[in-house]
């Protein structure tokens, strides 16, 4: 994930300030804390901290199928309707949401944790075993989503968020947004991404470092010697 | 007279002698903890010079003895608000280790602190804060914030304070204090050189609280602060029934007491100590926090002119 993440200053002047820095390491143990690095094939973020915004652009890359009634239930036809036996419990909750919306709540009766009853003159067996219970893109998008909430400074509230094919792309500031600005980011993002140095990364990332500091336990009587 | 502040760690057996000392070298012990054969005693005694004297008796008892820099203050904590973007990690390191100098620390969100433009600071956060002896804003990563907007938080706070932040800068504006290396990570405080970022931070406030201590010296209160905790706790025996885990916060110019205002001002206010009331010698007020009592010592030209 860490070679996917790229933090850039929006002023190529000072690229490799202590702001910028902290932020990649920032993003790299979000992305890495919500476990969506499989589902993102790029990020730029993209800094101006003196306008102030932030601009992100991530590319998704989503791997698994759509989740259809069929693959998670059985289906058969029956004197008081259709009946749907629940298989797999985990996507329960969607199944329901899912057929809520299609049939309205009074139409679907639950009998237990697992079986469902739906009238069968709404629907044909067929047909509903072809609607779709989850969609992985939904989920995932709602996880980028969390992630990017988290990244971005508490105070930039004034939030733009836009969805173009495989992209979601969220502009942030504290002050009311100007078209220059998402302008002045597109302009940006047409420059390939500027890696930050390893050297520089170094300073604030958590890895073991040797160290020659000998440590003296305070309660030794090593120790009480030594600040006599 | 300079205070000097230590905790005792080390075999409950025969820990009454130092107990003894401290007494005779007119001390106060702050908070005795015997659990099963260990001791943990905080005390603080009046006189630097005796401290030799205490290291033999400590010695003696095969203990530790660790300087408490921070005994008998409240330090503030603050960061812009409490969402996960300020807190856990770091405002927590900090506050803990500020713990371990012996100082009550409370953990401060302001209710707009962020941003630049946006951020503020209200009357009442202000009064809270400045109840404490001193306090640390915990700030973020960006230079250009720090230099240009930030300042606004505690540019009007009257206690000494300390601020951290990301960027290494030599100094912000308004600010005595800062300590760079110390802004928004996504980690906790575990590597040798961030235990001493810590210290550095401990180091600032132990000064600032220093200053304010000598500054004291020229016109103290009649008595400590800790000697009032003593005689409240002798005199007023619903002390006892506070679950809280520190009833009274010593302070350096006073203590608070966790007891409603409305109901035991009074009680407060007549405890006697020595030839005076406590109302003699102190202001008792409402603390910001809750309906607590704050008890503020006056110094002693202020008793005469009263």
């Amino acid at each position: 994930m860490v070679e996917k993440v790229f933090v850039e200053n929006i002023d190529r002047s000072q690229p490799f300030n202590y702001g910028i820095i902290s932020y990649k390491i920032i993003a790299d143990y979000v992305f890495a804390d919500l476990a969506v690095s499989g589902a993102l094939e790029s990020v730029r973020i993209l800094v101006d901290i003196e306008k102030p915004f932030f601009f992100i652009h991530a590319k998704i890359k989503i791997m698994e199928e759509k989740i259809r009634i069929s693959d998670i239930t059985t289906i058969t036809l029956e004197k008081d309707g259709i009946h749907i036996t629940i298989e797999d419990e985990s996507y329960a909750p969607d199944l329901l949401q899912v057929l809520w919306k299609q049939f309205g709540r009074e139409n679907v009766t639950q009998i237990d944790r697992w079986n469902l009853i739906v009238p069968s003159n709404l629907i044909t067996i067929e047909n509903l075993k072809q609607i779709v219970a989850v969609d992985p893109r939904d989920r995932i998008t709602n996880k980028i989503l969390d992630a990017m909430n988290r990244i971005i400074p508490e105070a930039f509230r004034v939030r733009k968020t836009s969805f173009k094919d495989d992209y979601i792309t969220i502009i942030a500031s504290e002050n009311p947004l100007e078209p220059t600005w998402i302008q002045l980011a597109e302009n940006a993002l047409k420059i390939p991404p500027l890696r930050i140095p390893e050297e520089y990364l170094e300073k604030l990332k958590q890895t073991p470092k040797v160290s020659k500091k000998k440590i003296v336990p305070w309660k030794t009587h090593e120790f009480q010697e030594s600040i006599k | 007279m300079s205070t000097e502040s230590f905790v005792f760690e080390g075999g409950a057996h025969k820990h009454k002698l130092l107990v003894e000392l401290i007494e005779d070298l007119g001390g106060w012990v702050v908070q005795k903890k015997i659990l099963a054969q260990e001791a943990t005693i905080t005390f603080t005694i009046p006189n630097t010079a005796d401290v030799p004297l205490l290291r033999e008796r400590v010695l003696e008892l095969r203990g530790a003895l660790r300087e408490q820099p921070l005994l008998g203050t409240e330090i503030g904590v603050i960061a812009p608000t409490i969402a996960r973007h300020h807190l856990p990690h770091l405002l927590c390191d900090i506050a803990e280790y500020m713990r371990r100098l012996g100082a009550k620390t409370n953990m401060i969100g302001l209710a707009r602190g962020v941003g630049q433009r946006i951020a503020q600071i209200t009357t009442q956060e202000k009064k809270i804060i400045e109840e404490h002896d001193a306090a640390i804003f915990v700030l973020g990563n960006f230079e250009y914030c720090l230099k240009e907007y930030k300042w606004k938080l505690y540019k009007d706070i009257t206690i000494p304070f300390v601020v951290t932040g990301g960027p290494p800068l030599e100094s912000v504006p308004h600010a005595e204090y800062y300590i760079g290396n110390v802004g928004r990570l996504p980690y906790r405080f575990r590597r040798l050189e961030e235990i001493d970022k810590l210290q550095e931070i401990g180091n600032a406030v132990s000064q600032c609280i220093k200053k304010v201590r000598s500054f004291m010296a020229h016109d103290p209160p009649m008595i400590p602060s800790f000697a009032v905790k003593e005689e409240i706790e002798r005199q007023v025996n619903e002390i006892k029934e506070v679950f809280s885990p520190s009833p009274i916060v010593p302070k350096i110019r006073g203590v608070r007491v966790k007891l409603p205002y409305s109901q035991f001002r009074e009680k407060i206010a007549n405890v006697r100590i020595g030839d005076y009331l406590l109302k003699e010698i102190a202001d008792i007020k409402k603390s910001n926090f809750r309906d607590y009592i704050l008890v503020q010592l006056l110094s002693q030209s202020q008793i005469h002119t009263k």
